[in-house]
């Protein structure tokens, strides 16, 4: 789609009086692509949009990373041992 | 629908979306989010530059939802909108014994020790207490090798009972719960290159933790990329991935498969806890025993008849342990040349061994018999009960996504050992994108080994 919300023509490869377009004319096409895609993309996810008990979870952060079988807080790790002096594998 | 890369006009974001959900990376935290379609709308609109009003009124209008029920969502997605960095670092919060290297002569085995290598890391176990030694050696005898030097002094006291006895009265004084120690048995405590990393435990306590103290440091020193809890076994039709949480039935299954063949060919253990990669996917092996609950003990007798005369350990939280030795474990291929370019294999086998299939098992009890109520069960209604079981239609595999992919994997334990960027989520997504991942819901070992059957590409 161009500026105006019109589909942009498709080249004919075959019409020798298309006029090429050149890099700045290319990316700024690339750009109303992808706002294009984006929109297209909220307006479709906000019909599929849904109550839902959390809005985001970490799945991977520099704060959950740890040995799969250690002590951290969020593994829940049964054998893990609360009391005072287990320090676990902190 | 694929998983697709949406671009942004936002440098430090990057947004994957796949089906009705989404994941975002924030390029400076280092941190990846799962998002639910909502938040994924709101994101797309904070990054057009919509105000927030704007922003509520188009996507309340779409989904039909009213403002208040998700304002809140708005408000968490724009705290993305940040170029504050977290703390922390992937490669904080190292095992302390790591930072605490062993020099000079420290390096050396202390006396009465006994010396192992797991992957390339080299550990040296002493014991005050003879009779735990004696045990420990049985059950790591496998993986025993003489060496002059090792990376980890693993150290295993007696703790003194008068110091047990005061250190229980200062607590009771501040704390209204005391656990309260039994009297007249030894309590242990190991150090591993000096640093404190268990006490109070009870003899049959200690092994179960210097076994996953000896799977963690064994893997740290390794060139890993990426680490998820589970297993993984290597056969002729390729390597099968068993991530999961405790529990879920990976260390039962990965038992039994490591004691059967494919095609004729012994099946090989990697690991039953550790699935470690390097950044080309390679499989680090851990030559460690299997962990065996009692729940397993009965099924797997069958695969090792060990299993009746080797010793019970102690979880610390009451679960019970034995542990079992594959017959196998896998040979990690040689490291490629750097001019070698990855497709020239040797053979079809090693083409083989290229490919994954990543299950995720989740093991559910068999339906208990209908209660009689009164003394003596029917038993010819308990057959025809346990027969509609057997073919109990939960027992199937269901196809995972992307997303649900790394959500699981990450959700049963993870660690990195690289610093996550762009390009090494991008890796890891490439990876899941290619194998097939599944969720494999079962009632019985039997039932799960024939369905893992089906699962392998077609050659």
């Amino acid at each position: 789609m161009d500026n105006n919300n019109q589909p942009l023509s498709k080249i004919d490869a075959s019409n020798t009086t298309n006029v090429k377009l050149n890099d700045t004319e290319l990316k700024a096409t690339e750009l109303n692509e992808a706002q294009q895609t984006r929109r297209d993309f909220m307006t479709k996810y906000g019909k599929l949009a849904a109550v839902t008990p959390v809005a985001l979870t970490a799945l991977m952060s520099p704060k959950t990373s740890a040995a799969p079988k250690s002590c951290k807080p969020q593994q829940g790790n049964k054998h893990c041992d609360g009391t005072a002096g287990f320090t676990g594998f902190e | 629908m694929a998983l697709v890369k949406i671009p942004l006009n936002t440098q430090y974001l990057s947004l994957y979306i796949e089906h009705d959900k989404g994941m975002v990376f924030h390029h400076i935290k280092q941190s990846l989010y799962q998002l639910p379609a909502v938040s994924i709308a709101f994101l797309l609109a904070i990054d057009e530059g919509l105000t927030e009003q704007r922003a509520l009124n188009e996507v309340s209008t779409q989904s039909n939802l009213s403002e208040d029920q998700i304002i809140s969502f708005y408000q968490t997605v724009k705290e993305l909108f940040t170029t504050a960095k977290d703390e922390l670092n992937y490669l904080d919060g190292r095992y302390p014994e790591l930072n605490n290297v062993l020099d000079g002569d420290n390096h050396q085995p202390l006396p009465k020790a006994t010396t192992y290598q797991v992957a390339n890391s080299s550990f040296a176990i002493s014991c005050q207490c003879s009779q735990l030694m004696s045990l420990i050696q049985d059950e790591l005898s496998p993986c025993a090798k003489t060496l002059d030097n090792v990376d980890f002094q693993i150290e295993i006291d007696i703790q003194n009972h008068a110091q047990i006895e005061t250190q229980i009265e200062a607590q009771s004084e501040s704390q209204s719960e005391t656990q309260v120690e039994p009297k007249g048995n030894n309590l242990f405590c190991i150090y591993s290159n000096d640093q404190l990393f268990a006490a109070k435990l009870k003899f049959d306590q200690v092994l179960p933790l210097i076994i996953d103290r000896l799977q963690i440091l064994a893997f740290q020193k390794s060139d890993y990329y990426f680490c998820f809890h589970g297993a993984a076994i290597h056969t002729t039709k390729g390597t099968l991935l068993l991530p999961g949480k405790s529990g879920a039935g990976k260390s039962t299954l990965s038992a039994a498969l490591a004691n059967l063949k494919t095609n004729e060919t012994p099946n090989q253990l990697y690991s039953d806890e550790i699935i470690a990669f390097d950044q080309h996917f390679n499989l680090i092996t851990l030559t460690l025993p299997i962990a065996v609950k009692s729940g397993s003990w009965q099924v797997l007798e069958q695969h090792y008849p060990e299993l009746n005369n080797v010793h019970v350990w102690h979880r610390q939280d009451g679960r019970l342990l034995k542990y079992v030795w594959p017959k196998h474990f896998a040979v990690p291929p040689e490291p490629l040349e750097p001019s070698e370019p990855s497709h020239q294999l040797a053979s079809i086998e090693q083409q083989n061994a290229n490919k994954f299939v990543l299950v995720n098992p989740n093991y559910q009890n068999a339906p208990q018999a209908p209660n009689n109520h009164k003394a003596l069960i029917n038993q010819n209604r308990l057959n025809k009960f346990a027969e509609r079981a057997s073919i109990n239609p939960n027992a199937q595999a269901e196809t995972l996504s992307v997303i649900d992919t790394i959500a699981m994997l990450t959700d049963g334990g993870y660690q990195l050992g690289v610093e996550l960027t762009e390009e090494k989520l991008d890796l890891l997504i490439s990876f899941i994108t290619k194998i097939k991942c599944c969720k494999l819901s079962y009632d019985s070992t039997e039932t799960a080994l024939s369905l893992l059957e089906s699962l392998w590409p077609k050659q």
